[in-house]
């Protein structure tokens, strides 16, 4: 009897596990079995890389869009693929073995335009017999030669588009070799043991939850379990892989300096040189967008940059700081990383996201270059949650870290409409920190006023007035005049507030939804604020009701203020931001502090003309 | 085939190449002047103001042998006016099938703008497989670099090509390169480009008996034929070609630029009749068991031969998913073997036709394959101008009926209406002529937005907004769902009324099962409250309905259409025609007086159409429309009325109801 109550138990209890799954999975489109990443260091240098995946697949969008097939980059030159084995069980159990014909070497679409990369290559693997709740099973390795990597180093986000089952992530080293690691937004220690010649840490996870598909989510994944490791604690050692190849020599051709000089003649402020010579890499060098650790960390020199006119992030660096150097700048480059997940134990070169350049400027400070845009407002004011890790051959890297980005916009209006009606007046601009383009500035004088929507400016260069361009902030004063400011609708004028392009509304978040389950981030702290006065012809009146509406809360402030006295009216439009990440409990505060920026009715102003 | 054989076809190959350089250097000696004096007199940056480069020529000769292989050479002179223009040129790449065509860069020298000529080693041409995504069929390209250049420098480059876009069949060496329809020849040829081009040359001889059918389409070119031994020459020539200003939505270039079609092939019948045995022959729709007792499984309960072919062509729309992978020679225009396919449960459009053919024909159906363009118009001299494959079968009817497994996975339909009025042939054993798809009702393709709500005195609106759709305006809809996995849903749909409202609090979400859409078409249920909805002032109220605004704006493809353009020089087109009907009731409060109600509109016409307009009723304000968008493609004097239609429906968004209450 007690037999039968257990197995009447084990039934009931395998039903509802069995149903917890399903109902989870009902979410998702498809789901891992079991995940396996294996990254082993062999004594004589060489490196593998493992990839086992067994993956059931729950929808159509699983197998029409999402894993039809699997993409393998590896340079042949330097590394072989093995794949080990690729099948498919077919959901009446039946086993399809990837035909011959599955396996497609092609040259990775990034490498495309890139001659220096020509010798990468993508391997496809088109998954064939795939439907609805089939499984997927993968077995490939990659072996690296020796001396193609500083160390063997990872950077392994512990979550998926998908939940996982069994996630389990190895790493195998050489007895006795120590092995750097960190776990972020996790707990636990490896379960360390010892095969043979190696000692293995394997770190394993089960029921992993997918990534959230929100928006905005804080950092790209910086809120998920990462396991970052690295047989180097040394960063500097492991750094000087990259700055100790001739490319950190910064040798400039006869041509390239003569180029330069053509360039800067005539030019005696240095930033302006700066950015004379940073608009020539960006513009007139092809950007080849190759994965620094796909490149194997490899640099070609700026001359050899210069010769085939183009890149890599790393390697239009290096021309731009040699470029630079030539000019009697102070350059160097800078790689960038998310500084969430810096730990100087742990040494690695995974982690390079971009490159730019730091040059020091009397007038100007400190200035980050990009090297694939013409950054208009200086790289460290609107890369939030980044440090640039500054290279120079045979020094310590030094970490700058960007800080919590800031913005802050004023536009202050005194505008009198006629009875025509027409519109003329002042408008003042102020800008700070990360909305503030000085480098934009120096290449368009019109950049702040362009900013500015409702073409109420317009074109003549003589509107401006005053013009204050500070290090870190610039206040501009315009004439206006608009001789249509309104778009007539019977006997209703609309009068749309201008904005400025570059604060709040350049983010595009339009639309919050009401549920979320992840904090959500924006680009930057913001204070932005608009104040207009509009004397208004006897005849017209305001419609838009004389209102405040003001709010303080927990993820900042509001104010919508309409006046009207003595035929004037005054409007106060600003919003303000407490911090620049919104956690699930903040996050109502701030689709109300949002909504309220968005809506149409807090944009305009109506007016109604007696007849 | 032994060594000295292959040799012998090597020196025969080099003998072709040589020959056509000679004829190449030949044609360009028409330019007096040295290829120096050619980059300095072409003008620059100020003369062809808001252009990247400068095509000072562009010359192609063709020769075509007895099996219809032929050797190619191309020469071009390409003259950088800014730095946009010298990053593209920055390489030079030529793409090719290995099964069926050989590539060579024979010469690339580059003239500076300083004087000096530097000639780039072609030996350095890199040669490997080309990038891709969704069809793997072993495609390659031949790249060199070029290296840095600046404004007024000019790269000169001389490449010969042999063989053929596809391959059937390959015994040795060169006949590999011959077509699959042996001893014939298309070509099309682009007379414009995305850049001015001072001259371009084309020139093609042919076997005295395979004389050329040829039209040049969409402008004039200086065209001249003469017989040179064996051969017929056509030459075509035109000078100071400036690219097309595009027009927003309009048809495909090629369509409307100056295109050269030549063909050896006498008629579409002949094509028609080579499709049908090039599959026939290869045995592509031979069911095996395992695939007839699939279609058995799957046709299990059919209630009619329309029942029975919509289930075959959604099996196959929906469970053979679009990804290629090569069946080695005959790629490309062979269609896969069904057996293949239904193991790899994968394939491109022609696997997937071929699949449904086996299909259908292990159901006992007719069936046959049909070739088509997406994208632009084929015209009538029969050249190759092929993108796509389907599926006809012919019915009790008699006739022969399109389907499209690759277009309408998931759409209530089983040839898509996204390719009304397109071109196609079918491969049937009696031959067929190039025949046009049928427009599709805009009936089939509805929208219909029914609102229901009440304004209360504050201004909030609460109520409930519905959304459904058929055929292509379905596919549409349900793209909300298509795209994401199950958590995005609520999101998606709740964002369609956030767009316009940020401050609507959504209290419920419906909608119908987005994969079961053979049984249900789709709909969409919101319930609502927004909170200042109107703007209330003292005892005025504004506001605009929901469905007169932008609501569910991204299922109407009409209202994609920016309508400042008051004529149009060429065609356009919409994704699919379409009806729109709206129709929305608000309970208001009590009111006292009207201030503005927007006088209805009515734009009659028989390409596009709006009639729509308020009522109040019993202290219920009602806003109804329709919009009906006759076709997909329309012609340039379509737009008036398509234009009027779409202002109209706009019309509504910007003139808000005013009451007093």
């Amino acid at each position: 009897m007690r037999t039968k109550n257990l197995i009447i138990f084990l039934f009931f209890a395998a039903t509802f596990i069995s149903l917890q799954t399903s109902a989870q999975d009902e979410k998702y489109d498809a789901r891992y079995v079991s995940l396996t990443r294996e990254y082993t260091l062999n004594p004589d240098g060489s490196m593998d890389y493992r990839y086992i995946k067994q993956q059931k697949l729950f929808t159509y969008r699983a197998f029409h869009n999402l894993y039809g097939e699997t993409f393998i980059i590896y340079n042949p030159s330097f590394q072989k693929l093995k794949i080990n084995e690729v099948y498919t069980v077919m959901a009446d159990g039946k086993k399809v073995v990837a035909p011959e014909n599955s396996f497609n070497e092609v040259l990775p679409g990034f490498a495309a335009n890139a001659p220096a990369y020509n010798a990468l290559r993508e391997m496809v693997i088109t998954h064939t017999g795939l439907e609805r709740n089939a499984t997927i099973n993968l077995d490939y390795a990659v072996h690296t030669d020796k001396g193609s990597f500083p160390a063997l180093t990872g950077n392994e986000l512990l979550a998926e588009n998908e939940p996982v089952k069994n996630l389990e992530i190895r790493v195998r080293v050489p007895a006795g070799q120590k092995l750097n690691f960190h776990l972020f937004n996790a707990t636990g220690e490896p379960e360390k043991s010892t095969e043979e010649k190696f000692d293995v840490y394997k770190w394993k996870f089960s029921d992993v939850g997918a990534i959230s598909i929100e928006e905005a989510q804080q950092g790209i994944n910086e809120r998920y379990p990462r396991l970052i490791f690295s047989t180097s604690g040394n960063r500097e050692e492991l750094f000087s892989f990259l700055t100790s190849q001739p490319a950190f020599g910064f040798a400039v051709s006869e041509e390239m300096k003569k180029e330069v000089n053509t360039l800067i003649s005539g030019k005696s402020n240095r930033f302006d040189m700066a950015l004379k010579i940073q608009e020539m890499v960006v513009n007139e060098f092809r950007y080849y967008p190759i994965p620094l650790r796909a490149a194997l960390y490899q640099c070609r020199t700026s001359e050899q940059t210069w010769n085939s006119g183009g890149g890599t992030s790393v390697e239009k660096a290096v021309l731009l700081t040699a470029l630079l150097k030539s000019a009697g700048i102070d350059a160097c480059v800078a790689g960038m990383v998310r500084t969430a997940f810096v730990d100087d134990k742990v040494a690695t070169l995974a982690d390079i996201e971009d490159f730019a350049v730091k040059i020091e400027n009397n007038d100007r400070g400190t200035w980050f270059l990009s090297v694939t845009t013409l950054n208009a407002v200086n790289l460290d004011k609107n890369l939030p949650g980044r440090s640039f890790i500054v290279l120079q051959p045979g020094e310590k890297p030094a970490v700058v870290k960007t800080g919590s980005p800031k913005q802050m916009i004023k536009l202050i209006g005194k505008f009198i409409v006629s009875s025509d009606p027409k519109l003329t007046g002042e408008l003042s601009v102020y800008y700070e920190g990360g909305a503030y383009p000085l480098a934009g500035l120096q290449r368009d004088r019109k950049k702040m006023k362009n900013s500015i929507s409702g073409s109420l400016i317009g074109n003549d260069t003589t509107n401006l007035k005053i013009n204050k361009l500070n290090n870190e902030n610039g206040f501009q004063s315009y004439i206006v005049q608009s001789d249509k400011p309104f778009r007539k609708d019977s006997g209703f004028y609309y009068f749309t507030l201008p904005v400025s392009t570059s604060g709040i509304d350049s983010w595009g978040i339009k639309a919050l939804s009401g549920k979320r389950e992840t904090p959500y981030e924006i680009p930057s702290g913001a204070d932005e604020s608009y104040s207009y006065s509009i004397a208004l012809p006897p005849a017209f009146t305001l419609f838009t009701p004389v209102k405040k509406v003001a709010i303080d809360n927990k993820a900042g402030s509001y104010l919508w203020e309409v006046k009207v006295d003595d035929g004037k009216v005054t409007v106060r439009r600003q919003l303000k931001f407490n911090t620049r990440v919104f956690d699930v409990s903040v996050y109502p505060d701030f689709k109300i502090l949002m909504d309220y920026w968005n809506n149409s009715w807090y944009r305009q102003l109506i007016f109604v003309a007696k007849n | 085939m032994n060594r000295i054989q292959i040799l012998n076809a090597n020196l025969k190959n080099m003998k072709y190449s040589l020959l056509l350089l000679v004829q190449f250097i030949f044609i360009n000696s028409f330019y007096a002047q040295s290829t120096s004096d050619l980059v300095k007199k072409a003008g620059d940056a100020t003369a062809y103001p808001g252009h990247d480069q400068l095509i000072i020529f562009d010359s192609t000769s063709v020769d075509m042998q007895e099996t219809g292989l032929t050797y190619v050479l191309n020469h071009t002179l390409t003259k950088v006016l800014n730095s946009h223009g010298a990053n593209d040129l920055g390489v030079v790449k030529f793409g090719y099938d290995p099964l069926s065509a050989f590539v060579e860069i024979k010469k690339a020298v580059v003239y500076k703008s300083d004087g000096r000529v530097v000639e780039i080693n072609v030996q350095k041409t890199l040669d490997y497989p080309a990038p891709a995504r969704a069809i793997y069929w072993g495609a390659r390209e031949k790249m060199l670099e070029i290296g840095h250049l600046e404004s007024g420098d000019a790269v000169e480059v001389t490449m010969f090509r042999k063989g053929f876009t596809y391959a059937l069949l390959a015994a040795g060496d060169d006949d590999k390169y011959i077509p699959p329809m042996k001893g014939q020849f298309y070509d099309i040829v682009e007379f414009f480009s995305g850049y001015p081009i001072k001259s371009k040359v084309y020139r093609v001889s042919v076997p005295k008996d395979k004389p050329l059918q040829y039209q040049f389409y969409n402008g004039e070119a200086q065209s001249s034929c003469w017989f040179e031994k064996d051969k017929i020459v056509y030459s075509f020539s035109k000078k100071d070609i400036l690219p097309i200003k595009a027009e927003p939505r309009m048809v495909a270039m090629v369509d409307v630029a100056p295109k050269l079609l030549v063909s050896t092939t006498g008629d579409w019948n002949s094509k028609s009749t080579w499709f049908y045995n090039v599959n026939e022959d290869f045995g592509s729709f031979i069911a095996d068991k395992e695939i007839k007792d699939k279609v058995a499984e799957i046709l299990k309960g059919a209630s009619s031969e329309m029942d029975s072919v919509s289930r075959l062509t959604h099996w196959c729309a929906d469970e053979i998913r679009y990804s290629g992978i090569s069946m080695g020679c005959g790629e490309g225009f062979t269609l896969h073997k069904g057996t293949m396919t239904f193991t790899d449960r994968c394939g491109v459009c022609k696997d997937k036709a071929g699949m449904l053919i086996t299909m259908l024909r292990a159901a006992g159906f007719q069936s046959y394959p049909a070739m088509t363009m997406a994208g632009s118009r084929i015209d009538y001299i029969p050249a190759d101008q092929f993108n796509h494959c389907v599926t006809i079968v012919k019915l009790r009817d008699g006739k022969y009926h399109l389907l499209d497994p690759t277009w309408v996975p998931f759409v209530r339909e089983l040839w898509s209406s996204a390719e009304q009025q397109q071109q196609y042939l079918m491969g049937v054993p009696e031959g067929a002529d190039l025949d046009t798809s049928p427009i599709s009702a805009p009936e089939n393709h509805y929208i219909k937005i029914d609102g229901i709500a009440e304004l209360k005195p504050d201004g909030t609106l609460a109520g409930r907004i519905t959304l459904a759709g058929e055929g292509q305006s379905d596919a549409s809809i349900r793209g909300l769902f298509k795209f994401t996995n199950k958590t995005g849903w609520y999101q998606n749909v709740e964002k369609e009324l956030l767009k316009m409202w940020p401050q609507a609090k959504v209290s419920l979400v419906k909608y119908s099962d987005p994969f079961d859409y053979q049984n249900y078409n789709i709909w969409i249920a919101i319930d609502y409250t927004i909170p200042e909805f109107a703007l209330v002032s003292g005892n005025t109220m504004m506001f605009t309905p929901l469905s007169a605004g932008e609501i569910f704006k991204n299922f109407q493809g009409q209202l994609a259409f920016e309508t400042g353009q008051k004529e149009r020089k060429y065609a356009f087109r919409d994704r699919c025609s379409r009806k729109v009907e709206v129709n929305e009731s608000i309970r208001m409060p009590e009111i006292k007086k009207v201030v503005r109600m927007p006088e209805a509109i009515d734009k009659p016409g028989s390409a596009a159409s709006y009639k729509g307009g308020y009522s109040v009723s019993n202290g219920t304000v009602i806003f109804s429309g329709t919009s009906v968008f006759s076709k997909r493609q329309y012609e340039a004097g379509d737009w008036p009325e398509f234009r009027a239609a779409v202002e109209a429906q706009n019309r509504f968004s910007e003139m808000p109801v005013i009451i007093e209450l």
